[in-house]
């Protein structure tokens, strides 16, 4: 014999390969606990990289965009720091197609070298032009100048060549070589595309810097900005004020208009919150630091979960080790032997089982981000991959090791008879039950012995309890941003003016100017690709009251400036000034309106708006008060009113550069006056109406043009009233997600209604939602067929379909994500769970041989272990769902205290789904195992240990 | 009267290549209210016929009859019912619950069959046991004597038909191991069941009143006590 052969390799490789089955399944639960880690934490880094890059390449990587760069000197801006880095990109013409038309066209700029990566253009096909003649479009420019053009193909554009603001009157023909594709910019395809051209225009086609401007041509400089600082509110302020004081000190700046934009130059900020035009990037800051928290929270739960998952692999044959290390033991073998025999075995699985998982987590993540969806592009976080891998391992080490080397240190025979647990056995005193049912007492004593086990498995549930109840709600928030009653079209018709003139009759502007009548929407609604269309109307309506105004209507017209007391106000140096101004003072308007139109009776200035009954019907859930009754409002016999329940104002005392004591009131309507905000406590009051009550309404209207109304004009003569009595019907107090804006203190109704208040009102806005099947020449189309609509009546078209087809393709992957890892997550648990019930069922052959041998059936066998399985899962699912409720509300807490924004919902549901369909897959594989043993005979269960 | 009966009973196992035939070909009856011994050196086939016999193996071909009903036609729950109500077996290994107290091993059997422990019963099975200070421990606390005596009581628990005891004082030490079977001996007298004991000890044979000497799978003598 061969001594030397019989190496500690040789019997670690020995003892896998003599229980191969038993040790394939350990190996399949590492690896599914690693993966579960690995695998999560890989796709969740991987996709926040997609993300992002997707952002970028929406976005923009640079802090601020500045149009009509050429009058401004970055270099200055550099020397004072302000800004960091800028680069150009250099518009020297402006093209379109001469089939759609001026407004479908675009910017054509070619981009200095540092621009491209400051702008991050992409490239969705192609490559970007090298040489003259050479040209790029973004994908929806393409579309929307109907070009029908693939790679290589020739395009032919109507150019117009850029002169100081404006452009030079001829135009040229130029034609192209269409070499690349690029991704849109979110300026592009979410914006007012049908105003002057030359504003707020962002490039959509690139040329090649070999490319030529007309003779007699000025290029237009579009710069891509850096800040020094942080890309805040502060930041770009200061940056705004500096382009200012030097356009100013050019004599560049017109003074009057510097407070809404900067002309000539124009700065879009995409990276902020200043001026955006899409609500997506609000909060962002907010959004980053929840989804960091979340983050840490995911990464704990699932290291920990992975970690558990684990041990729980490494404790399915732990008893059988450790007899294997009694008999080694019992041979004559040492620790130190011992250890290195388990400690070879257990580096022999780590290898089997880290690259294994990784690989599949790779390749897993790499074929589900394939799946999120059209810009989502697979960057794999390695380091995300590399620690889970390094955590697997020592964690595969330590759960192989430390029960081992805990074996190795009691005497042989102990380890053989498993003396931890007859020494837990023989310690634990237990009363005796003179009736009981076998099954459950059998169940409920395993339980008892076998605690670890049970915490296991709870720890698992909690994990996926948690994972899913956040995960949902994540989703279901972003869902339900993009889903929104307000945020849910494809394209807006949105007048630039409305019932603006005055703020207590409907003058003629606002009133008729609008062509939008109920005519010109049914025909937008019998487009072919239309599905709805839907129409806003607003008009000015008074609220006329029988007796005194109420403290809450006067603090009310505070807020919002209406017609009560503001206009006479100077200064106010004094609490009693400032009360007095806001519950007495009242101005000459107001007076007049009383007096004369109103028979001496106070009023309160408000709106009616209208909408589609489908829209009205969304606003049932914020109902506080009554209920929405459709056939009511369409009859005027009702009215919604929307008024927040509590108003309340406050004081602020502060001492300007002089010294000087201030007074500033300040009124908040969203919760009344805490007496924590209010060093000057104010008054808070409480909205009166209810439900039921009936108010006075006034519509008043006159021919009268905004233009027309001087302030010597307070009444036209030719003011009408239309008196009417209405019933309030619901009142809603807050509407979440208002992004259309509807301010508080107003009325609103159908657009059936509205005919009651004001007869054929036109349409303010409409919003029209294509089918969802439409695709991106569908929107060229459209937008051609709409501008039609828009030509010459003030109005502008607000596109949506490319930023939500986006938001879509958002949504949808972050459903797979979601999906993904409650799926892993689930796969895991039910592994972790099944591995657990097949250790305890293959460790107790002899018990179920023994229970057999008395009588004991199949069913009451199978009813013992599934009473351990169910108090497994109610001890996990108590422990989950009341760690999910208590995490929630601390979050929920923690985002109220320090102002953040957390409006995740709490969301059990999904949970509860998950956990029933795991308690189903674990019984199923439980019976099946109970069934296994049945198979055997008596004796051989008894045997066989 | 035989309450239990085997016909041209074999158990075959398969070992590596070979096949064994541990019971070949036994047609024996036993006696309601007998001791029977079965005896043999060790791979005879003893404990393949205990347990063949007790339902708690399938027989390869031939029947066993219990009350002169084949067992070939009952089916696993009614296996299960007959041996909770019928049969009481004693291992050599005691088979204990590990989790059960010993009254709970005791009465487990009632318990399955969910019906009323018959205090008084079981209050004289303990009694004559000797168990009576022993009953709130679990079976890790005991010793093994103390163990099999419960062991024991558990079989008596339903007032079986039939003990199937298979080397009852393997494990134990000679005094213990005599106190067992005497006790194994009176009870069966006191409750006139049938005992069915598998041994190979010679001295634990000779207690009972019929011996029966396998070898080979096959009955190579079946004497009864003072024939």
């Amino acid at each position: 014999m061969n001594k030397k052969r019989l190496t500690v390799n040789r019997l670690a490789m020995g003892n896998l390969k003599a229980r191969k089955k038993q040790y394939t399944l350990m190996i399949i639960g590492i690896v599914l606990a690693m993966i579960f880690s690995s695998g999560v934490m890989f796709f969740v880094f991987s996709a926040l990289s997609s993300f992002n890059e997707l952002d970028k390449l929406s976005f923009g990587n640079q802090d601020a965009v500045l149009m009509n760069a050429q009058y401004y000197n970055f270099d200055r801006a550099i020397e004072n720091d302000l800004i960091d880095d800028y680069s150009f990109a250099h518009a020297i013409g402006y093209g379109y197609n001469e089939e759609t038309g001026e407004e479908s066209g675009s910017l054509m700029a070619w981009y200095d070298e540092d621009a491209y990566e400051l702008s991050y253009v992409g490239l969705r096909e192609g490559r970007y032009p090298e040489k003259a003649g050479e040209i790029a479009f973004e994908r929806d420019a393409l579309v929307r100048m109907k070009l029908n053009a693939q790679i290589g193909d020739k395009i032919t554009l109507t150019v117009k060549t850029p002169k100081s603001e404006n452009y030079l009157s001829e135009t040229v023909e130029k034609t192209y070589t269409l070499v690349g594709i690029l991704h849109d910019k979110r300026s592009n395809i979410e914006s007012e595309f049908s105003l002057n051209i030359d504003q707020f225009e962002y490039p959509a086609i690139m040329l090649s810097a070999e490319e030529k401007i007309e003779n007699g041509g000025e290029e237009r400089l579009v710069a891509f900005i850096d800040f020094a600082g942080k890309d805040d509110f502060n930041t770009q302020w200061h940056i705004k004020e500096a382009i200012i004081a030097e356009m100013e000190e050019r004599g560049l700046v017109d003074n009057e208009a510097v407070n809404s934009t900067v002309p000539p130059s124009k700065i879009l900020y995409f990276n902020g919150d200043t001026h955006i035009s899409t609500q997506s990037l609000q909060n962002t800051e907010e959004n980053i630091r929840m989804t960091t928290i979340l983050a840490v929270v995911l990464t704990t739960v699932l290291l920990l979960a992975s970690c558990v998952g684990i041990v729980n692999a490494f404790n399915s044959n732990l008893q059988e080790r450790r007899k294997q290390i009694g008999m080694l033991r019992a041979v004559g073998a040492t620790k130190q032997q011992i250890v290195k025999v388990f400690g070879r075995e257990a580096i022999i699985i780590s290898l089997c089982a880290t690259p294994l998982s990784l690989l599949i987590s790779y390749f897993a993540v790499k074929i589900i981000i394939g799946f999120m969806g059209e810009g989502f592009v697979f960057i794999p976080e390695w380091w995300v991959l590399i620690v889970c891998g390094l955590f697997g391992i020592i964690c595969v080490m330590a759960a192989a090791l430390i029960p081992l080397i805990r074996a190795s240190a009691v005497s042989p025979m102990q380890a053989i008879r498993n003396i931890d647990y007859s020494r837990k056995m023989k310690n634990k005193r237990v009363k005796s039950q003179t009736k009981f049912n076998a099954p459950n007492l059998i169940a409920s004593r395993n339980l008892m012995f076998r605690k670890g086990r049970q915490i296991g498995v709870s720890f698992i549930l909690v994990a996926t309890i948690i994972i899913s109840g956040f995960g949902f709600a994540f989703i279901e928030k972003e869902a339900e941003r993009m889903n929104s009653f307000y945020n849910d079209f494809d394209y807006a018709f949105e007048s630039s003016g409305g019932t603006v003139g005055s703020d207590i009759f409907n003058c003629k502007w606002g009133v008729k100017y609008s062509d939008f009548s109920e005519s010109v929407k049914q025909e937008i609604l019998s487009l072919p690709y239309v599905k709805t269309v839907g129409g806003i109307k607003t008009c000015m309506a008074n609220i006329v009251f029988d007796g005194e105004n109420s403290d809450y209507m006067r603090l009310m017209s505070m807020y919002y400036g209406n017609s009560y007391g503001r206009y006479e106000t100077e200064s106010i140096d004094t609490y009693e000034e400032y009360v007095n101004q806001l519950t007495k003072t009242k101005n000459k308007r107001y007076l007049a309106f009383s007096n004369e139109v109103f028979g001496g009776k106070e009023f309160y200035s408000s709106d009616i708006h209208s909408f589609e009954p489908s829209d009205i019907e969304e606003i049932e859930k914020y109902v506080t008060d009554g209920k929405i009754d459709i056939d009511k409002l369409n009859s005027g016999e009702e009215i919604i009113l929307f008024a927040p329940q509590k108003i309340g104002y406050r004081f602020e005392h502060y001492e300007n550069e002089n010294g000087e004591g201030l007074i500033s009131g300040i009124i908040d309507i969203s919760d009344g006056i805490k007496e924590e905000d209010a060093p000057y406590i104010g008054e808070t009051a409480e909205l009166s109406y209810k439900a039921g009550d009936v108010v006075n309404i006034s519509v008043l209207s006159s021919d009268i043009t905004p233009q027309e109304l001087t302030d010597e004009v307070i009444i036209p003569d030719d003011i009408k009233a239309n008196n009417k009595q209405v019933k309030i019907g619901a009142i809603v107090n807050s509407i979440p997600q208002n992004s259309r804006w509807v301010q508080e203190m107003n009325f609103l109704t159908t657009n059936s209604g509205m005919n009651h208040f004001y007869e054929n009102h036109p349409y303010l806005n409409m919003y029209i939602t294509l089918k969802n099947d439409c695709t991106e020449e569908v929107d060229g189309e459209m937008t051609y067929i709409l501008n039609q609509y828009t030509s010459g009546n003030g109005y502008r078209i607000y596109s949506k379909f490319q930023s939500n087809q986006e938001k879509r393709n958002t949504i949808f992957a972050l459903y797979i994500i979601i999906i993904s890892v409650v799926v892993l997550f689930f796969s895991t648990a039910a592994s972790i769970i099944n591995n657990s019930l097949t250790a305890q069922i293959r460790e107790s052959k002899r018990e179920i041989g023994t229970l057999r041998a008395v009588g004991a059936s199949a069913k009451e066998l199978t009813q013992s272990y599934f009473r351990q399985l169910l108090s497994m899962f109610g001890w996990g699912c108590a422990a989950g769902f009341g760690l999910y409720t208590v995490l929630w509300i601390i979050m929920y807490f923690v985002a109220k205290s320090t102002d953040m924004s957390f409006d995740y919902k709490y969301q059990i549901w999904q949970a509860a789904l998950i956990c029933i369909a795991l308690l189903a897959v674990c019984f199923v594989n439980l019976y099946s195992k109970v069934k296994k043993q049945m198979k055997y005979s008596i004796v051989e269960n008894i045997r066989e240990l | 009267m035989n309450i239990i009966e085997c016909v041209d009973l074999r158990k075959e196992y398969l070992s590596g290549e070979n096949i064994v035939n541990a019971v070949d070909g036994i047609t024996v009856a036993f006696e309601q209210g007998e001791f029977c011994a079965v005896t043999g050196p060790s791979g005879s086939g003893k404990s393949t016929l205990l347990h063949v016999l007790s339902s708690l193996e399938n027989p390869t071909s031939g029947d066993v009859i219990y009350n002169g009903k084949k067992l070939s036609g009952y089916n696993d729950n009614q296996l299960s019912v007959l041996r909770r109500r019928r049969f009481g077996f004693v291992f050599q290994a005691y088979n204990l619950v590990q989790e059960l107290t010993g009254y709970e091993n005791i009465v487990l059997p009632v318990m399955l069959d969910k019906k009323k422990v018959d205090e008084a019963y079981i209050n004289k099975v303990i009694d004559v046991l000797g168990i009576g200070d022993r009953l709130e421990h679990l079976p890790s606390a005991l010793s093994g004597g103390q163990q099999q005596r419960i062991a024991i009581a558990r079989a008596l628990a339903n007032k079986p038909s039939i003990l199937f005891a298979d080397e009852p004082t393997g494990n134990l030490d000679g005094k213990s191991g005599r106190e067992v079977l005497s006790l194994l001996k009176y009870v069966s007298k006191e409750f006139g069941i049938t005992l069915i004991l598998v041994t190979h000890d010679l001295n634990v044979a000779e207690q009972a009143e019929r011996i029966i000497s396998i070898e080979d799978g096959k009955i190579v003598r079946d004497t009864k006590a003072g024939v």
